[in-house]
């Protein structure tokens, strides 16, 4: 019941007036259709196109391979990142509340009366207080950026069409930006990465993550302005691109094929990725932080209790409890573990052991609570009760067997 | 899971808010994931105008499988057997942690809307309402006004 208490504060797509089916819809689209929350980690199904968060979409495939939402056959492999779908949800996110407030404050006041159907008010409070606060709000968010880590003064002020994608890039170097606390203490591991970012770009996703990771830190240290150059994801071919020089590589890119530029990049980093994974690893990050080796599926009713229990301390995580709750253990750190991988702004390993044991905490206690709830009610029909369900009812057990001795007497005469 | 007893809490809180029209859920007290529903049911069936009990519970691994749901009022129907189970794909092997607790009334209510005696659960209902479909019909009727009328 702990976890019930603690996390009460619930957000849902019905605290949206029900004039207001828009955004009802729009708060309802932006959740994963799985833990109902907003999405954390979105990640696109390949063959049917659904959308999940990492970790839930992950617990599901554990169980079953197939589509949470149609059902369509589905691997875990066949997964991919939707990013736009995480801005979309934190931008949504960061305005929910102002946009709620100024609702229904604008639903108090006596003039904006209930008459007004449901389409005045919707443009109404878009159209005025709304959006001045959205944009106040993004402007904010702006000049956070742009302030710690200096995005020159022509990608804000491009073309129209260039916009969106423009926001879109702020708003991710803005959440990269609050990320976890381990970054400041994590300085001397910025030079290697930093030397690392002359390794061709492509080459792997994960080291893409770190140079993002690294960037952001060298911009809270304060280092120099050339190195805070700020990089972003080409998004055609999701190529690692210098902000200045990314409208010049747009134009390039999109000039060439786009389709075989895609999927061959894309093939190219997971592949990479695969093999390169534990090579990247610095060691000097294994010293300064906890970093664990990637965990991977395992048979595991081919493993005795012994050897998983080594396994998983090889891997870093508590050998402890049988092997179901090894077992257990195992399946969730995994999909732990590859969730934060799919993350933009991941968790270090530390953060991310210390969710497996408030998982496992969460899931103990869940198991008291119904074994409490459970085991009386089971115990009842057991042994001990039986004598007090015997005892309760002696009473009508004696007047039910008069009642059928005194039928059996009545009837016995008439059959013989 | 810390985020099911969330999801469960939303549901729930989804459900007050903004009910399902012909659905009734009660939460029973003292159990977060034990429910008690009261079912409509649909016009244009013969189970029209009748108030249907039925319990639902939440697993320990919802949403990762199904709830477990019963008709407590007697029913006249094919896939509904004596004690109230119920023959649904996605009480079953069709279930989606994608579902909760809202569609799969909306599912058991359409069920009532339209019976398929080809997936029988109780058999003879199922040959009654294959052989003789308007007999079959006017029992669950009967049944319906001897039940499940308040």
């Amino acid at each position: 019941m702990d976890g019930i208490a603690s996390s009460f504060e619930l957000d849902d797509p019905s605290d949206w007036p029900s004039t207001l089916p828009h955004l009802r819809e729009l708060d309802n689209l932006l959740r994963c259709p799985i833990c109902k929350e907003y999405f954390n980690t979105a990640m696109v199904t390949g063959g049917c196109g659904h959308t999940f968060c990492s970790l839930c979409v992950r617990r599901c495939l554990t169980q079953e391979t197939k589509c949470p939402s149609c059902r369509a056959p589905l691997n875990k492999s066949e997964l991919r990142p939707n990013r736009l779908v995480d801005n979309l949800m934190r931008t949504f996110k960061g305005g929910r509340q102002l946009l709620l407030n100024s609702l229904t404050k604008s639903n108090s006041t006596p003039t904006n009366s209930i008459s007004n159907n449901a389409e005045t008010v919707f443009s109404g409070c878009r159209g005025k207080s709304a959006s001045k606060e959205e944009s106040t709000l993004r402007k904010r968010q702006r000049i956070s950026t742009r302030s710690s880590a200096r995005i020159s003064n022509e990608a804000n002020n491009e073309n129209p069409a260039f916009a969106d994608s423009d926001a879109m890039q702020n708003g991710l170097s803005f959440v990269v930006l609050d990320d976890d606390g381990d970054i400041g203490v994590e300085s001397d591991e910025n030079y290697t990465d930093n030397e690392r970012d002359f390794v061709p770009a492509k080459s792997n996703n994960k080291k893409i993550d770190d140079t993002r990771r690294t960037e952001e830190s060298t911009a809270s240290v304060g280092i120099t302005p050339q190195q805070q150059d700020t990089k972003v994801h080409c998004p055609n071919c999701k190529q690692l691109v210098s902000q200045s020089l990314i409208n010049r590589h747009l134009d390039r890119c999109l000039s060439s094929l786009p389709s075989s530029n895609e999927s061959s990049s894309v093939s190219a980093v997971s592949q990479a990725k695969k093999h390169l994974a534990p090579m990247l690893k610095p060691q000097s990050k294994r010293a300064a932080t906890l970093a664990l080796p990637k965990p991977t599926k395992l048979a595991y009713s081919l493993l005795s209790e012994s050897k998983l229990r080594r396994t998983l301390k090889d891997l870093g995580i508590p050998p402890k409890g049988d092997k179901n709750q090894m077992q257990t253990r195992h399946i969730e750190w995994v999909n732990m573990y590859l969730a934060n991988e799919d993350s933009e702004s991941p968790v270090s390993h530390r953060a991310l052991l210390k969710q497996l044991a408030a998982w496992e905490e969460s899931m103990a206690s869940n198991q008291g609570e119904s074994g409490a709830k459970q085991q009386p009610s089971s115990q009842q029909s057991s042994s001990t009760s039986v004598t007090d369900h015997a005892a309760k009812y002696a009473d009508s057990f004696a007047t039910l067997v008069a009642q059928a001795s005194s039928a059996m007497r009545t009837k016995d005469p008439s059959c013989e | 899971m810390s985020m099911v007893p969330k999801r469960i809490m939303k549901e729930v809180e989804r459900l007050n808010k903004d009910p399902v029209p012909g659905i009734e859920v009660d939460i029973v007290e003292g159990n977060i994931r034990y429910f008690n529903v009261i079912m409509a049911g649909p016009s244009q069936s013969p189970y029209e105008g009748g108030h249907f009990k039925l319990e639902l519970f939440l697993p320990e691994e919802y949403p990762m499988s199904p709830p477990k749901v019963r008709f407590l009022t007697k029913m006249y129907h094919p896939n509904i057997d004596k004690l109230g189970r119920i023959c649904l794909d996605i009480l079953k092997d069709k279930w989606s942690p994608a579902l909760q607790i809202r569609t799969v009334l909306l599912s058991i209510q359409a069920l009532l809307s339209a019976p398929n005696p080809d997936d029988p659960l109780a058999n003879d209902v199922a040959e009654q309402w294959k052989t003789n479909e308007k007999q079959a019909i006017q029992t669950a009727a009967a049944w319906t006004r001897k039940y499940a009328s308040q």
